[in-house]
């Protein structure tokens, strides 16, 4: 049938431009809040466009995490702040008109010499019956670069620690309406346990815990536009925010004491290792991105 | 196909880098610093697209999986220290 | 066969109502209009296009799928028109 001719030029072609066309909307709009909203349908096309180059899972973080959690942050900035009129030199704008052109040329430059090659991809579809999870980007993330995903969960711990020192007083927008708040109520178990879902699928389809994680963020947040605080006790949310990398790090330590190397799961174990981390992954991923959004613990 | 979308990363990247030194209030040049790591990162996608093998390369996508994370919480940062920056010139 | 030519037809009217809406987002002069084009035109068209996603694969697990997310969308697309009037009428 016709969508199996492969002659998806157009739709290429059209998302690109629709692309192109809301950044510089959103750059170029006078008004901060169009900005944000164009900001918005950028991260939007911009999902789409990686699900067309075949990247799913790094789809589903993009629309949920980038476009959503970080257009409400933006919002939460639009609507609270004065809009401070700097108006830019004009030599700043030749300088950063030279700067950009001179990186475009370097760029273009660079772009005659990719070749069409496999890098390490052929090495992480070999070892992939090794790696103790059935989905290669998952594997990469928990298993062979494993390290990289352990500073990542500690850099967002970080920022988090940052935004609550900053002391903010300030209260995340919320709308204080029967209709939201059980809506909200209604839709929260079904976020919890979808997400929980798309966290086990991520061992060997597509999903992961970064993916559960941000969903389960973006559940706990319309939770709290609600204007309702969560009916947890503090002690057991502080449990959950740290959860993430603390036992990350304690499994990392205890497979280095018990000889085998700091995070170097033995092959016995890497599939039951891999899930105890994605399910602490997954519950502090969403609790420290809900603590984004609403500034308080 | 895929030098299309190449150069559509490419564009993205130097008009916001333009936006993020020529921005008129910190607002714009937080969303041009987002836009930033979005062509970045559809860069990347892109070079994972172009291998030989079947499948696409997972390495750039566990790298824009942990990009993207790192950018919402640089975001979060960066929007609690703007707010605090307003509200001791009020 | 059949199923699919039928499910190319229903993607290109889902198609038409989306532009539907669009146009009168767009073009409509008040607030209270535009959700009339955003809630109905809007959701129309996307419930086509989730029937000719329904047509075109025989698995059940995909069209239970497919039918809550089209559920989903039509709720919160309501409670979004909901919030918006509700807006516009209380702060202008």
């Amino acid at each position: 049938m016709l969508w199996q001719t492969g002659k998806k030029d157009m739709l290429d072609l059209a998302l690109g431009l629709m692309l192109f066309i809301s950044a510089l909307l959103s750059l170029h709009s006078k008004d901060t809040m169009k900005s944000g909203v164009f900001f918005i349908i950028f991260g939007f096309l911009s999902g789409l466009i990686w699900v067309r180059l075949e990247a799913p899972d790094v789809a589903l973080v993009e629309i949920i995490l980038g476009s959503a959690i970080t257009g409400l942050l933006i919002f939460k900035l639009v609507k609270g702040s004065k809009q401070k009129d700097l108006k830019a030199f004009t030599f700043t704008r030749l300088w950063a008109g030279f700067i950009s052109f001179l990186i475009l040329i370097f760029m273009l430059f660079h772009l005659t010499t990719i070749e069409r090659q496999d890098r390490i991809a052929s090495l992480v579809f070999e070892n992939l019956h090794k790696s103790g999870v059935d989905s290669a980007v998952n594997a990469v993330l928990l298993n062979f670069r494993g390290y990289d995903t352990l500073l990542e969960v500690g850099v967002i711990t970080l920022a988090i620690f940052g935004l609550l020192s900053l002391g903010l007083k300030r209260e995340a927008y919320y709308w204080d309406n029967p209709l939201l708040k059980g809506f909200s109520r209604l839709s929260l178990p079904f976020i919890v346990f979808f997400s929980l879902y798309i966290t086990y699928l991520g061992t060997f389809s597509v999903g992961g815990a970064f993916q559960g994680g941000a969903l389960l963020a973006g559940g706990l947040v319309l939770f709290a536009l609600a204007g309702q605080a969560l009916p947890l006790k503090a002690s057991i949310i502080y449990i959950f925010t740290m959860a993430g990398l603390g036992v990350f790090s304690l499994i990392g330590l205890l497979y280095a004491l018990l000889g085998y190397g700091f995070l170097t799961y033995p092959l016995e174990l890497s599939t039951i290792s891999i899930m105890i981390i994605e399910l602490s992954i997954w519950i502090s991923t969403a609790f420290l991105l809900y603590t984004a959004y609403s500034g308080k613990l | 196909m895929i030098w299309f979308y190449y150069i559509l990363a490419i564009l993205l990247v130097i008009i916001s880098l333009y936006h993020f030194i020529v921005a008129r209030n910190y607002v714009k040049r937080l969303i041009a610093l987002n836009i930033l790591g979005s062509g970045v990162f559809l860069f990347f996608i892109t070079t994972a697209k172009n291998t030989n093998t079947e499948s696409p390369d997972p390495v750039p996508h566990a790298l824009v999986l942990t990009g993207i994370v790192v950018a919402v919480s640089a975001t979060a940062i960066a929007v609690s220290l703007i707010l605090h920056l307003n509200k001791e010139e009020e | 066969m059949a199923f699919e030519i039928l499910s190319i037809a229903f993607m290109f009217i889902g198609a038409i109502f989306l532009l539907a809406g669009s146009i009168g987002l767009i073009r409509l002069k008040d607030t209270y209009s535009r959700l009339h084009a955003l809630t109905k035109a809007d959701v129309l068209g996307f419930g086509f296009i989730v029937l000719s996603c329904i047509l075109s694969t025989d698995l059940l697990s995909h069209w239970i799928k497919l039918l809550l997310v089209w559920l989903l969308v039509i709720s919160y697309s309501a409670l979004v028109g909901y919030a918006l009037a509700n807006r516009k009428k209380r702060y202008a």
